[in-house]
């Protein structure tokens, strides 16, 4: 049976590859990514699962999914002119894809699945500084972030669980990684953002103390305070805060080994092993 | 207003380069390409995001007009509008 080697909340803020490409080693942001890189590395995995939310990219107001996953066999990206980014194809493990979607139908959680899609930015900045080969195939789930409704946070924690136990339950030998990706407080265009700047981090309070739940394993507590009105007090895409709780419900109550706070943009690196990834 | 319509045509500045060109060398022709009424052409065509984002559509989709500099909306005017919610 396959097992999940690492888990790992990390950000996928588009304009960190045109940074790191210009600043190199003297970037922050690439050295969080360094960081969080070796610890991939280090757990060997075979096929990435990454869980994040679309941007109206991949899809649209004419289709737009609170749940989904690729099932196809290639992806491709970032459809939105990530500024610095390569064009990438990229395999998606399409048995592993197909596995976790009917093992996650069967424990009621009814993805949207696509055999078509491209990425953007949400999946592909923490591949391009985690696996800038993009030799490893993925698996790519989707939730809904920023349209209210948006799911719950109880929803998402126990949508983690569900990918564990897919994970657990797929007859392979496979190493699997799970990259979950999004901010914890960011404004991005509207009224909260900096001047002259195209985001603002409304409420760095908000996600200290998210923080300190994650590192204390008060992940009970995080989720009763993660209103969907909560999290959009903290910005117009805090919601992807419900990225971050799918990782905790993947690895269960246990602090993560590496936590690196960037609290000036509304962001954080964290990096579970196998102990605390469905074991 | 049809914010569906507002958020369509700010998806297609960034995903359709032949219409962005479009919309860059003739606004005016490329918002009437679309069926927009006369209300939403003209909060268009003035660069009235912070009206645009009273009524309903996103300020991340309409960040998009700003990072293609659609309408004039360079990023100061466009700070500053969604900032103060002012048309000016």
């Amino acid at each position: 049976m396959a097992e999940t080697v690492a888990v790992y909340a990390v950000p996928h803020t588009p304009s960190f590859v045109e940074e790191a490409r210009r600043n190199g080693e003297r970037s922050q942001t690439a050295q969080f990514f360094s960081t969080i890189r070796s610890h991939l590395e280090d757990a060997k995995p075979d096929v990435i699962v990454t869980v994040n939310n679309d941007h109206f990219n991949t899809f649209f107001f004419d289709k737009w999914p609170t749940l989904a996953i690729g099932i196809g066999e290639q992806t491709a990206g970032p459809n939105d002119q990530t500024p610095g980014m390569p064009w990438y194809d990229l395999t998606i493990e399409a048995s592993a894809a197909r596995h976790i979607l009917r093992s996650l139908v069967e424990d009621g959680f009814d993805l949207t699945s696509s055999v078509d899609l491209e990425l953007d930015h949400g999946a592909l900045v923490p591949l391009h500084f985690m696996t800038p080969t993009m030799a490893l195939p993925i698996v790519p789930i989707f939730v809904n972030c920023v349209v209210p409704p948006l799911p719950s946070a109880s929803r998402c924690h126990a949508f983690g669980g569900a990918i564990a136990d897919a994970i657990r339950n797929w007859n392979s030998p496979a190493r699997v990684a799970v990259i979950t990706s999004g901010s914890l407080s960011l404004e991005i265009g509207g009224p909260r953002v900096d001047v002259n700047k195209t985001f603002g981090v409304p409420d760095p309070d908000w996600a200290a103390w998210i923080l300190e739940r994650i590192r204390l394993c008060e992940h009970e507590r995080l989720i009763a305070a993660a209103s969907e009105a909560r999290m959009l007090d903290a910005g117009n895409v805090a919601g992807e805060l419900l990225n971050w709780i799918v990782a905790l419900g993947i690895v269960g109550t246990v602090p993560p080994t590496i936590l690196i706070d960037q609290p000036e943009l509304g962001n954080a690196f964290a990096a579970w092993g196998s102990q605390g990834a469905g074991a | 207003m049809n914010i569906y319509l507002i958020h369509t045509l700010c998806r297609r500045v960034l995903h359709d380069r032949d219409f962005r060109r479009f919309i860059l060398e003739a606004p005016e022709e490329a918002v009437s390409s679309m069926p927009f009424s006369e209300d939403e052409r003209s909060a268009l065509l003035s660069g009235d995001v912070a009206r645009l984002y009273r009524e309903g559509a996103l300020a991340f989709l309409l960040l998009i007009l700003s990072r293609f500099e659609v309408f004039g909306l360079e990023l100061p005017i466009f700070n500053r509008r969604m900032r103060t919610g002012s048309s000016n």
